[in-house]
């Protein structure tokens, strides 16, 4: 019983992980070219348009030859990763962050 | 071995080893903002244990690299554990390596957050050797973001220059030069010489050596029957500040072809070998699971071996586990006459001629497989049997698709489960970065 409960003391204990929780969902975004490069400022998700406060992070990722550009941004209090294919110019919501097993 | 005859050409040479500050935790705090100030662990995937970064806050928590969460949870209650993000990792190192190769071409990436920089030559055409640090450095910010600072070191060789950012202040610069070496050589403990592990360290300090200018005080008679002939005079040389056997072999990372007279230009030495490893959640003891695992790792290898343009003939594969509590390794490989790139051949060598020769003593968990002895393609005469050339449209093909659509966008039937497939990784110390890097 004792084993029973430290197992799953431990296991409570790897599942709070904060981490990003994966969306993947067709976005529109609007943003600026500036200095040869693009600068998202707004998307649309779900019919409500949200306003890009912060770009932290851009990131080119590949999987194989495939080449995506990933957009690290903060939206008032949430942070989200915005997902550009290089390939076929979609834009996607990748993923949103949530802490300690809630969105914030 | 002549170690007061060699310091004659000692300071001829000037390194920087740029060493970004825990630089997986630190670029996921640059990411998300509400990270920042936090201590923060970084695991290899979410669900595993074993901490392999943590951030600055973290470590002021005492926690570390091979620390396990749950302990690491009683130091830091508030610890916040992420799994690793390698994509992101490996492109914020490819723009590091840009801006270390606008200061010289001569650039050791040594892992994803640390490159020695040879400056030797550039010094008539950049500032001095600090001013240039500290430019890097902001370059290193403008780049990545103000979140992420590094420890630039300076000095006549890799060695030095590694002893210098392990041990200057977070974010700043340090050179170690002809003033300052005895007395650093006397005062450093070997936990910030590369080179020296723990378990050479705890040799040294049997003999009461807890600094590498002790070592100084015996010669290489006294040394020999604890260390050997090789590892005695390794720990001379690091004891006068030389640079050791591992890290003067990065000199031979470059080619110089000297193609181009005048402006002769250094390469990257081509790999000598592709290899993938995989630890599984769980011990492996399902025939079919260990088979979708052989062949996923084989389709990863002979995809990199491609892309490379090259072609290897030793195959081997290598198995760890347990059993009764015990651990288990075992090891097969061939060498063949012929050279292979397709991952038809490469699988059925290493499952039907390597791995059915195993005993199946124990459940695996760890799982590797290599091509080795590679050769650029261009140098290998195509075989003219049409089975091969047939098996060559077919790889060719899914070149293409890989590269358009991404590597297991067309798979065998065995890998069917989207979800049980092992995908790309790049690891910390980068063991493949003529792949990785390539483009």
């Amino acid at each position: 019983m004792v084993f029973v409960i430290l197992y799953f003391g431990v296991l409570f204990v790897l599942l709070i992980n904060s981490m990003y929780q994966t969306l993947h969902e067709t976005i529109r975004v609007a943003g600026v070219f500036a200095h040869g490069k693009f600068k998202p400022v707004w998307f649309d998700w779900h019919n409500e348009q949200f306003k890009i406060s912060q770009i932290t992070l851009i990131s080119k990722i590949k999987d194989g030859g495939r080449q995506q550009q990933l957009y690290s941004i903060v939206v008032g209090n949430d942070v989200f990763r915005l997902l550009f294919d290089l390939q076929t110019h979609d834009w996607f919501v990748e993923a949103v962050w949530v802490d300690e097993g809630g969105a914030r | 071995m002549n170690i007061e005859k060699s310091r004659h050409d000692f300071y001829l040479r000037k390194f920087l080893l740029i060493d970004i500050n825990s630089y997986f935790a630190t670029l996921l705090q640059q990411e998300n903002p509400f990270l920042r100030g936090k201590p923060v662990a970084i695991v290899k995937e979410t669900g595993r244990t074993c901490i392999i970064a943590a951030s600055k806050e973290a470590k002021k928590c005492g926690i570390q690299t091979g620390s396990n969460v749950v302990q690491a949870r009683q130091m830091a209650p508030e610890l916040v554990v992420m799994g690793a993000e390698f994509d992101l990792y490996l492109d914020a190192t490819k723009r590091l390596i840009k801006i270390f190769q606008n200061v010289s071409p001569r650039v050791n990436v040594y892992s994803l957050d640390e490159a020695f920089v040879e400056i030797t030559q550039c010094g008539r055409l950049r500032a001095d050797a600090r001013t240039l640090a500290q430019n890097i450095q902001q370059q290193i910010q403008t780049e990545l973001g103000s979140f992420v600072t590094s420890n630039v070191g300076i000095g006549p060789n890799r060695f030095l220059a590694k002893m210098a950012a392990e041990i200057a202040p977070k974010g700043s610069v340090l050179e170690i030069n002809q003033e300052n070496l005895d007395p650093i050589l006397a005062q450093v403990g070997f936990a910030d010489v590369c080179g020296i592990g723990p378990r050479l360290a705890r040799k040294l300090a049997l003999m009461g050596v807890t600094h590498p200018y002790q070592i100084r005080f015996y010669d290489e008679q006294d040394l020999q029957p604890l260390f050997g002939p090789f590892w005695s005079q390794e720990l001379l040389k690091m004891a006068y500040g030389q640079e050791p056997h591992h890290l003067a072999l990065l000199d031979k990372e470059f080619v110089n072809d000297g193609s181009q007279a005048g402006t002769q230009r250094d390469y990257w030495r081509p790999p000598q070998s592709v290899s993938r490893s995989i630890t599984l959640w769980q011990l492996a003891d399902d025939e079919q699971e260990i088979k979708q695992v052989l062949y996923n790792l084989t389709r990863e290898v002979i995809f990199k071996v491609r892309k490379l343009k090259m072609a290897g003939r030793r195959i081997s594969v290598s198995l760890s586990g347990s059993h009764n509590f015990q651990d288990l390794f075992w090891k097969s490989h061939q060498t063949l006459s012929t050279f292979v790139n397709h991952t038809q051949q490469m699988f059925e060598i290493v499952y039907q001629k390597l791995y059915s020769t195993w005993q199946r003593n124990f459940k695996p968990i760890k799982f590797r497989v290599c091509l080795s002895l590679l050769k650029p393609t261009k140098q290998i005469n195509p075989s003219l049997l049409p089975s091969w050339q047939k098996q060559e449209a077919v790889e060719t093909a899914l070149d293409e698709i890989a590269e358009r659509y991404g590597l297991f966008a067309v798979r065998s039937a065995l890998l069917t489960k989207e979800k049980q497939i092992i995908r790309p990784e790049v690891t910390g110390f980068l063991g493949d970065k003529q792949y990785q890097l390539s483009k």
